[in-house]
């Protein structure tokens, strides 16, 4: 599904050392129409609940995806040609990578944070847009941040990306990545969502 | 509601917790607003920890010992004033448990005296004091107090307030009171 054999990696590899405010490449056109179309019908069957916590409200679906075909893109995210290019990408050893479906209605959000967790060993987080027709908001933001070693000092928006349909953002996971997915002032965000992990 | 009823309430289970309605009424919270405003805010904008608007200098002598007592007497012990601090909360505006634990003026277990001076109710505005695992929430409700025993091992955050708010502001006054010794 994933056609990696035709994404320029030296290109990407370079982007992604000079991205600011961290390391990070979006990706247009990911897929074919047709592929696109097979996710988001797999999205709208697979089961999702309300998520809400201190830093989010959003709709998930379950920690293993569960529709044949989303367990099919899991697989193939996890296959050697995709862990491959993530490595000559990101200069990471990623050895695995999580998948969920993530559906943000109006109100939906994710407040600043970082996915570093030391124990679970994420090194590379992708978000892969399937639908965004009347989206407003529910935009990635990243953050500058000043560290005092691992302890965030300051942090100032940087960089917005903008959710696109079959659009993918790679980005690094450290201390310093701090990102959040601003509200959803309207219309529907549907993403695949997840790490690639060492 | 009397403190006979009141004091059960706020015994009852590991978070000692009470939220007791219609301290203020609203001409009497509109007047508030109007003295706390006209004193002026302070943004904060740390976005890892929280985004809102504060006040830790206007004090209101009268209104902190109406508040202290009223704690005296639920807790039926005396009570000294740490820290009081005026916060205005829109859409958008959040605190999490980060700005809490570094801003926490009492390190041991002291009551935490919330005063919600709001003029309407926003469904939503939630305080919640959690230690991890299990979570208590307090209901934004104009013109009610919530004090809420905070052990060493709770920690709040106020829910990020989402366009569902609208044009509300949640304006609350919030008190630290220690246990005297």
């Amino acid at each position: 599904m994933i056609p990696v054999a035709r994404w320029n990696l030296d290109e990407l590899a370079a982007t992604w050392s000079t991205s600011s405010p961290f390391p990070h490449v979006v990706l247009d056109d990911v897929v074919d129409p047709q592929t696109l179309a097979t996710l988001l019908q797999a999205v709208s069957q697979e089961p999702h609940w309300p998520n809400r916590g201190e830093i989010y409200d959003f709709m998930a679906s379950g920690e293993e995806v569960t529709h044949p075909t989303l367990r099919e893109l899991h697989a193939e995210l996890g296959s050697t040609p995709v862990l491959d290019a993530i490595r000559a990408i990101s200069g990471r050893l990623v050895t695995r990578a999580d998948l969920r479906s993530y559906v943000y209605v109006p109100g939906s959000y994710l407040l600043p944070h970082a996915d570093a967790r030391a124990s679970i060993g994420r090194m590379v987080a992708f978000v892969f847009y399937l639908w965004t027709e009347g989206c407003e908001g529910g935009e990635l933001e990243l953050f500058a941040c000043e560290m005092a070693g691992d302890e965030l000092i300051r942090a100032r928006p940087a960089q917005r990306l903008v959710p696109r349909a079959n659009r993918m953002v790679l980005f690094d996971v450290t201390n310093a990545s701090l990102h959040q997915v601003r509200e959803v002032l309207a219309g529907n965000r549907v993403s695949l969502t997840g790490w690639f992990l060492g | 509601m009397s403190y006979d009823e009141l004091r059960p309430q706020f015994a009852d289970g590991r978070c000692h917790h009470v939220v007791a309605a219609g301290f203020l009424d609203e001409p009497a919270a509109a007047r508030l607003r109007a003295q706390v405003s006209a004193a002026g805010f302070t943004l904060y904008d740390e976005p890892d920890r929280g985004h809102y608007e504060l006040n830790r200098e206007l004090a209101i002598p009268s209104l902190f010992d109406d508040l202290r007592t009223i704690a005296e007497e639920l807790v039926q012990r005396p009570l000294r004033l740490e820290r009081a601090c005026w916060l205005r909360l829109r859409h958008r505006d959040y605190q999490l448990i980060k700005d809490d634990a570094r801003d926490r003026p009492i390190a041991d277990t002291h009551l935490e005296l919330t005063l919600d001076h709001s003029a309407l109710a926003t469904g939503q505005a939630e305080l919640v004091y959690t230690d991890g695992q299990e979570s208590w929430v307090v209901p934004q409700v104009p013109g009610a107090i919530a004090i809420v025993e905070r052990e060493p091992w709770l920690y709040r955050y106020a829910r990020y307030l989402n366009l569902g708010v609208v044009d509300a502001v949640v304006d609350r006054l919030r008190l630290s009171l220690s246990y005297s010794r």
